[in-house]
């Protein structure tokens, strides 16, 4: 049952708006609140706050009616952490190695990391693929476009 | 009447030089691309390619963004008919009967249909924005800051009507977009809010950071766990013209597709998916022998892909006249609008009519090299449905980390949109459709400045939204929508836990 809950979407997503809505309600008591007829800054994101607090916590509840009717078709389905951090990582390491290491490499990177996330990937596919977008990059970006990027390593 | 050829003149005059006719073709191509291509949308598109036009005239700029759109209506119903996979969200409903057509050796028919309509259907509503554009435009030139606050109220709650699910995870996702718009300066006071020092958050979040990371990126992570199969079934397309019998059958469907997809497309919170979706259950109502629908029914293509390009090309009618996005794909114009300096809203059409008319003139036109690009260019879209997805996703990524670095040559906003990405992907994994954030993000500077403008009149009297009659009446058609939404679904949850006692 226990299980079952933390595994369920309404649960998990009520959870989620109420702790974003505590959360921004604390922030926004930072900024002067003013009157109604006066808004301060922390205002208008108060109400917001607190107005998502309240809506997490009808979704929690609701998902606990819910729960007991036990659909299976609502428990969140398993994420798939290989796509998720292969994806991540490599547009972390363009955007970091961008102006260090320039574009060439970089896409190259990009594309070998980000390709890596599909599971029947092939080396020599993804050798080509990348050697290949890397150069319609530097075409394409720098020399088409005009966009001001490091093409080769500083 | 004259006065409305002699401005339609004008907008042709604006969009009819090489430069504009050439970024047209360039966007209704793009559009086609991406409507053919499943796993991208013009959502992700425009926010993708709007640091690209950061050097092009502001009118050239938002001919082609716009053309991406209504393109990617062309493009849907291709991969629809052809491969059973709905290319664009709009095009689901084609599926049903135009990959039966295609089955039945009867593809060229579904998608010559589905342009014809789709080409009469943009005509007309290009017409009709060119018609109703003014008297919109006047009316909102007497909006107050109340009228604004309860227009976008009255939009917001018609965004929940779009998103399927939940309506409480609608107002929530809502109610976050609006707060994730307020990072950044206050404008009132020049406070900087939940900005934690990071200067690159100082004027908030930047757009295409969280429209690109929660569209975008989390799509591609969400289809790469699908492991996507494409068949192409139909490898013969067979003859294009539809038969004089199938134009006997369509050409109610058409109109009626038109004309409920032009008014769908209006309303705030409306477009090309709410449309098409009306239009197939209103032809199925309709019909004679409702069973052949889901078999092969001509009717059942003719219709929804006709309203879904009139409701795509309304949707811009709110969005010019009282500078309201309607949708996601319209929040995203007035993200281009900004960049270019151009505040969307009545006063476009009086200080820019170049631009008003242009684009609008420029919507025809797109309509017409659409049906060029689509009939005999068919089997180049066929040939591009066959490349598989492993060689397309690195591509469209490499795409967003470009467009999203170059706006600011920033590593940072990068690394933002990567975590929005994430985002996004929680969003899917906890069935939270994500285009009413996007469009409370936009709307949230708008509507606090309204609001505190509008108290500030009022001297706090927060009756002031219901003793204005046009405030008081746009407040009181949210509320309608609220009751239509909320009453069946109370009755479905009751109904649920009596079935389960």
């Amino acid at each position: 049952m226990k299980l079952r809950l933390i595994k369920h979407r309404d649960f998990v997503a009520g959870l989620f708006f109420c702790i974003t809505g505590l959360a921004s309600a604390y922030g926004s008591t930072a900024y002067s609140l003013g009157t109604a007829m006066r808004m301060g800054p922390g205002y208008f994101p108060l109400v917001l706050g607190v107005l998502l607090t309240g809506l997490g916590l009808v979704l929690a509840a609701h998902s606990l009616k819910l729960d007991i009717s036990s659909d299976e078709s609502r428990q969140i389905e398993k994420p798939c952490l290989r796509s998720l951090s292969l994806i991540g990582a490599g547009m972390l390491l363009f955007a970091f190695s961008l102006s260090g290491a320039g574009l060439l490499l970089s896409t190259i990177g990009l594309v070998v990391i980000s390709g890596l996330a599909y599971r029947q990937f092939r080396w020599h596919e993804l050798g080509l693929l990348s050697s290949g977008l890397a150069i319609f990059a530097v075409a394409v970006f720098v020399y088409g476009l005009g966009l001001p990027f490091q093409v080769l390593p500083a | 009447m004259t006065e409305l050829g002699g401005q339609l003149l004008q907008g042709f005059d604006a969009a009819l030089t090489v430069g504009n006719v050439l970024y047209c073709l360039l966007g209704v191509t793009l559009g086609t691309l991406i409507g053919v291509l499943p796993g991208i949308g013009p959502v992700a598109t425009i926010a993708m390619l709007l640091p690209t036009t950061y050097g092009l005239p502001p009118l050239t700029a938002l001919i082609m963004l716009a053309g991406i759109y209504y393109g990617a209506q062309y493009g849907g119903s291709t991969s629809a008919i052809l491969v059973n996979l709905p290319g664009e969200s709009s095009s689901v409903v084609t599926c049903l009967d135009g990959y039966a057509m295609a089955r039945r050796g009867r593809a060229g028919a579904a998608l010559g249909i589905a342009a014809l309509g789709s080409f009469f259907a943009g005509s007309v509503a290009t017409l009709i924005i060119a018609v109703l554009a003014a008297p919109l435009a006047a009316l909102a030139l007497k909006f107050g800051p109340a009228e604004y606050f309860s227009l976008m109220v009255l939009g917001l709650i018609a965004a929940i009507v779009l998103a399927n699910g939940s309506v409480i995870k609608a107002i929530a996702m809502i109610a976050l977009g609006l707060l994730l718009g307020l990072v950044g300066t206050d404008v009132n006071s020049g406070v900087e809010r939940f900005s934690f020092g990071i200067p690159e958050l100082s004027d908030g979040f930047g757009f295409v950071v969280v429209s690109m990371g929660i569209f975008g990126i989390a799509e591609i992570i969400h289809n790469l766990e699908k492991n996507e199969q494409r068949d192409i079934f139909a490898t013969t397309v067979g003859r294009l013209l539809p038969t004089r019998d199938d134009f006997r059958q369509s050409w109610k469907p058409v109109l009626r597709g038109t004309f409920l997809g032009s008014l769908l497309g209006i309303l705030p919170g409306g477009g090309a998916i709410l449309s098409s979706f009306a239009s197939y259950t209103l032809e199925k109502k309709l019909a004679r022998d409702p069973s052949r629908f889901g078999q092969g029914a001509i009717e059942g293509v003719a219709g929804p892909e006709s309203a879904n390009n009139a409701g795509a090309q309304t949707s811009f009618i709110p969005l010019l006249t009282l500078g309201i996005p309607p949708n996601a794909v319209m929040a995203l114009m007035v993200g281009a609008m900004m960049i270019h300096g151009i505040v969307p809203g009545p006063q476009v059409m009086t200080e820019r009519p170049e631009l008003f008319w242009g684009l609008i003139a420029s919507m025809w036109i797109g309509n017409a090299l659409l049906v060029l690009l689509n009939l005999p260019l068919i089997g180049l879209w066929i040939r591009l449905l066959k490349v598989p997805y492993r060689l397309l996703y690195p591509a469209i990524l490499l795409f967003c980390c470009v467009g999203i670095y170059s706006v600011n040559q920033s590593a940072l906003e990068l690394a933002f949109a990567v975590g929005f990405g994430l985002l996004g992907y929680v969003f899917i994994k906890l069935d939270c459709e994500p285009a009413p954030l996007l469009l409370g993000f936009v709307l949230g500077p708008l509507m606090e400045e309204n609001l505190r403008r509008a108290l500030l009149l009022a001297r706090g009297d927060a009756l002031v939204f219901l003793s204005r009659p046009l405030s008081a009446f746009l407040l009181f058609l949210a509320l309608l929508l609220v009751l239509a939404l909320v009453i069946p679904n109370i009755r479905k949850t009751r109904d649920q836990a009596f079935q389960d006692s």
